[in-house]
């Protein structure tokens, strides 16, 4: 069942405005505000006053009517105490009829004590009460109303979201696509009655138009993954700048590359994804402080093809270069365009046996997983290569999700709750642009595990544990990333995140999180020594 | 005689100040001594400092703004209270000059680290504000974090300036 926890998104969010409101001595307004939404309820201090009157009515009305309490407790979800105006209005109908200012939404039939309000929230249309008296309905006063009843409709329709969004995906997995179809024109139109600018509605707005795309156009879903590169590495750094996600994955894996050249005089870094080389100035400044002088540093980039004859691999290189030459690091790069992992070969690499080679691989190997098992799989021939290479270290940043399954609703599934959480702890995130383009970052990969099939569905990722497996039936043994590499990563927290990020440590290797739901994970890898006559030089 | 001093918390000690007096060529004038003092003699004032007296006295006048810049001042705040990294005065400042210099380091990195947190991080107590009285002493994880940060910066602003 999806977890989601909006008091946290709204907490987060708010803490800005508490920080600033400790500041002056008396707060004003819209602090107020701030503060009771930071402590988890949905009213406006102008209502304050209204909200105390009816509190006082409401003892009254309790002390003369005893016997009414027991109702209460079945109509659990009608009352939402985070919204203090409507959780005291619909507690007075109970008891002493509506407050002259209710709308009638709110009413409840106290003969038979129906859930009434219920239905008239997804009907969202008035209804007329059965037994009260001295009612009088104003329009305007029921619009000013009906803005109190939205964020008590809110919760409520966003757990229907997730009930319809689960529905549609087993639809489409049964190949019910007329029901499917149906569903999204009334997740569609619930959208509506939901914030789409935070929570489970931005996020499922997204999972629809996933959907939609794969009832509609079939999937090949080359659309979606179809940005140019140059896209995909604007997008890729704002979501290195808006969230720690990346800067955890660089900062860890640089760590455990350091420590496996210690001594080496002459090594030499595979970057299987180079985009825009962020990972590695940190890596040249820590060669160049490294006791005894830094070391001959070969950095071979892979990354695709650019069009237009701009060699982007070669101009992020040449930046590199300069960066360690200022700095006094002798250093060599290579650029590699592939657009496909697995179309590169060992040969294209240039490995010279003499020195110390680290592989590394931030949220790539994951798409050599075919959907099928075949014998010689992409990801099979490229671990084999890899090993062949005999590197020190292989470094390995994977996401910590389940999203290759080849059930479709189990994968949706999975995929629901991994992004609604990475949407949550991007709520805390407080730089544009980079926040909306980090969100648009997510959203292709969200397109991707949801519309896409076969040869087009590239973002399958897999748990930590799978990947142990498959690392270790594949020739390499674990190495531990240190506490140097744990502590580390927690300054890096401090640093850049809100609160709400966590990292933890996992049999050597250390995942990053939100609120203990672990989203990205990092390992780091030996190959095992080959029993057959190549000569390692260690 | 009106006297402009540093900031309450500088470590600038009694000893000091009696000695710029003693300099004081003229008394009587309404500029302070410590007005009067010349780059040299500053320097050596600014040399006793915590960062932030040192950041407070760049903005008294130009003269000491000036003074102030220098990196060799942010140098010793900054490697003040390090553990030894493992390598040479000479190898550190041939990485950190060219990748901002000191002050940056300091302003953009250490400052912000050595404030005092939220305890959202288990497992690792931050340390205390660095002041006049060097009571924490740097790890090399937190240095090697802040030269780190410092150089993704200059990359970054190499790769603003190529575009």
């Amino acid at each position: 069942m999806l977890r989601y926890d909006s008091s946290s998104s709204s907490a987060g969010s708010s803490s800005g405005s508490l920080s600033s409101s400790s500041s002056s001595s008396k707060p004003p307004q819209q602090d107020i505000d701030g503060l009771l939404a930071g402590a988890g309820y949905k009213v406006r201090s102008s209502e304050l006053r209204q909200v105390a009157q009816r509190l006082e009515r409401l003892e009254t009305a309790m002390g003369n009517s005893p016997a009414d309490f027991s109702q209460l407790a079945s109509d659990a979800i009608l009352y939402n105490p985070s919204d203090l105006a409507c959780w005291v209005d619909s507690l007075l109908t109970e008891f002493a009829g509506p407050p002259p200012t209710c709308s009638s939404d709110f009413i409840v039939d106290p003969v038979n004590n129906q859930t009434v309000v219920n239905s008239a929230w997804t009907a969202a249309e008035p209804h007329t009460p059965q037994v009260h008296q001295n009612i009088t309905y104003e329009e305007q006063q029921s619009l000013d109303n009906q803005l109190t009843v939205v964020t008590a409709m809110e919760e409520d329709s966003g757990i229907r979201l997730v009930h319809m969004l689960m529905t549609c995906a087993e639809c489409v997995q049964s190949g019910d696509l007329s029901l499917a179809t149906s569903l999204i024109d009334d997740m569609q139109g619930l959208l509506t009655h939901v914030n789409t600018v935070c929570g489970i509605g931005k996020v499922a707005g997204h999972f629809i138009d996933a959907l939609r795309r794969r009832i509609f156009q079939g999937m090949g879903g080359g659309s979606v993954n179809g940005g140019s590169a140059f896209e995909n590495e604007i997008l890729y750094h704002h979501f290195y700048e808006a969230c720690p996600y990346l800067k955890f994955a660089h900062f860890t894996a640089n760590q455990a590359i350091l420590e496996a050249f210690d001594g080496h005089d002459c090594v030499h870094v595979v970057d299987f994804n180079l985009m825009h080389g962020l990972q590695w100035p940190a890596l040249i400044q820590a060669l160049a402080l490294r006791p005894g002088g830094p070391p001959l540093l070969r950095l071979t980039g892979i990354g695709p093809p650019s069009p237009d004859g701009r060699d982007s691999l070669r101009e992020i290189g040449l930046r590199l270069a300069e960066l360690a030459r200022s700095v006094n690091v002798r250093f060599a790069f290579r650029g590699v365009a592939a657009s496909r992992l697995e179309d590169v070969k060992p040969w294209m690499l240039q490995v010279n046996p003499k020195e110390a080679v680290a592989v590394n691989s931030i949220m790539q190997l994951h798409r050599l997983l075919g959907s099928e098992q075949t014998r010689n799989s992409p990801i099979d021939t490229v671990l084999s290569w890899i090993r062949g290479l005999n590197p020190k270290i292989m470094t390995v940043v994977e996401q910590e999700a389940n999203h290759n399954q080849p059930g479709f609703l189990d994968r949706f599934t999975e995929a629901l709750y991994y992004y609604s959480t990475m949407f949550d702890s991007l709520e805390a995130c407080r730089v544009q642009p980079e926040k909306a383009l980090a969100e648009i970052y997510i959203q292709r990969e969200i397109g991707n595990v949801v519309s896409c099939e076969g040869s087009a569905r590239v973002e399958r990722h897999e748990p930590l544990a799978k990947w142990r497996r498959r690392l270790s039936g594949a020739g390499f043994r674990a190495l531990h990333l240190g506490s140097n590499a744990f502590k580390q990563a927690s300054m890096l927290l401090t640093l850049f995140s809100a609160e709400g990020y966590s990292v933890e440590e996992n049999e050597g290797c250390l995942s990053l999180g939100w609120h203990s739901s672990p989203l990205i994970a990092a390992s780091a890898w030996q190959a095992v020594p080959a029993r057959d006559n190549h000569m390692s030089s260690s | 005689m009106k006297r402009r001093t540093p900031d309450s918390q500088a470590t600038v000690s009694d000893h000091k100040l009696k000695k710029i007096k003693e300099e004081d060529e003229e008394p009587e004038d309404t500029k302070s001594g410590l007005m009067n003092l010349d780059e040299n003699l500053l320097y050596e004032v600014f040399k006793h400092v915590d960062a932030r007296t040192l950041a407070r006295a760049s903005c008294v006048s130009r003269l000491w703004r000036q003074t102030a810049k220098d990196e060799r001042l942010w140098e010793l705040i900054c490697t003040r209270h390090w553990a030894n990294i493992g390598c040479g005065t000479q190898q550190l400042r041939s990485v950190v000059l060219p990748l901002g210099g000191f002050r940056q380091l300091h302003s953009g990195y250490i400052w912000t680290l050595s404030k005092p947190q939220a305890p959202s991080v288990s497992n690792w107590s931050p340390p205390k504000i660095l002041n006049s009285k060097p009571s924490a002493r740097w790890g090399k994880d937190e240095v090697n974090l802040c030269l780190s940060l410092l150089s993704i910066q200059f990359y970054e602003k190499m790769n603003n300036r190529g575009r």
